[in-house]
């Protein structure tokens, strides 16, 4: 049985280091008090990498070193991602709140977003497992975990897209075939700026994203931050993040 | 040795086999599990199990089923493939 949410936190953060951004995503589910939105921003740019994934086989740590891309690994599954130009957000609701169906509720969320998209006539749709498309390229991607009796699933939605720089910080399986893997994504991803056509930033962006949640869940948002447990919370987790430990886990 | 391969997302197997079973087992990827932890329960459990397709997709349909574990864009089938492959 699903319970019904009326009413939701929304945060609407600025931009902060991958460190801070899983920290306070993993916060907000551990003291599970408020069923949140939150859209936020990367800076500087970062690599997070799902938790299964292998640091090395995926990551060229030199090159992020020298143009000053973050490596953070991520609570939630899924693939690698390059966090530049996005506009992300981050929702936590209770179990029970979605269906218990994994890609059920992948869906159900990833209609929030798709609706938000539809603000800017931007005709979306969900693609199973984890992915939002247009017009069959990838716009949007997003990874789910649940624990502390939570469902924390977090997304991208790409404002813009630079595959080149992507590949310089990611390792591929046969260096040889790097070029036509670039020219492949390149196919196979868009972003907002590429559909629209034009610029647009995140604050123009937010409050669609924002409508398109409440229409989903039929619920009203109130603003506020991080009330002070969560906080003391997310720096503890911020020094996880960081940690060599956590990093080389896989 | 390193594996690689695509179920509906993608495998990537280190492993060591010696006398017909696995003595060392790494599994990556850019799959889900729910619980998370339950993979390094996978591959704790499989240490030890005869290097055979039919086995080992039992062993990991146990270890899924004991643990409650949900997995996302993989199965016990393309598991055990990507494993003995």
């Amino acid at each position: 049985m699903n319970s019904s949410l009326s009413q939701m936190r929304l945060i609407i953060d600025g931009a902060a280091s991958a460190y801070h951004n899983m920290a306070v995503d993993e916060a907000i589910a551990k003291v599970g008090r408020f069923p949140t939105l939150r859209l936020y921003k990367w800076s500087p740019p970062a690599i997070s990498i799902g938790y299964f994934q292998s640091l090395k086989q995926e990551v060229d740590i030199c090159a992020c070193k020298e143009l000053g891309v973050d490596i953070v690994r991520r609570i939630t599954g899924g693939g690698a991602v390059f966090h530049d130009s996005e506009l992300t957000y981050s929702i936590v609701i209770p179990e029970g709140a979605v269906s218990d169906n994994i890609i059920e509720s992948y869906h159900k969320i990833c209609n929030g977003v798709i609706l938000g998209l539809a603000e800017f006539n931007i005709d979306a749709r969900f693609a199973p497992i984890n992915d939002i498309v247009c017009v069959d390229k990838k716009i949007s991607g997003n990874a789910q975990t649940r624990r502390y009796g939570q469902i924390l699933q977090h997304g991208t939605i790409l404002l813009d897209v630079d595959v080149d720089k992507m590949f310089s910080v990611l390792l591929v399986p046969d260096e040889k075939m790097k070029g036509k893997l670039i020219k492949d994504v390149k196919q196979r991803v868009t972003s907002l700026k590429s559909i629209l056509r034009r610029e647009i930033s995140f604050d123009e962006m937010a409050p669609a994203i924002v409508k398109g949640f409440s229409s989903e869940f039929n619920m009203s948002f109130i603003s506020s931050s991080l009330d002070k447990e969560e906080l003391k919370e997310a720096s503890e987790l911020t020094k996880k993040f960081m940690s060599k430990e956590w990093i080389n886990k896989r | 040795m390193l594996k690689i391969f695509k179920a509906g997302k993608l495998l990537k197997i280190e492993i060591e086999v010696v006398n017909n079973s696995i003595s060392k087992l790494k599994i990556y990827g850019d799959f889900f599990l729910h619980p998370e932890e339950g993979i390094e329960i996978i591959e704790e459990n499989l240490l030890g199990c005869s290097y055979d397709f039919n086995i080992i997709k039992q062993k990991i349909d146990t270890i899924l089923k004991q643990n409650n574990i949900q997995a996302v864009g993989i199965d016990s089938s393309s598991l055990a493939e990507a494993i003995t492959s």
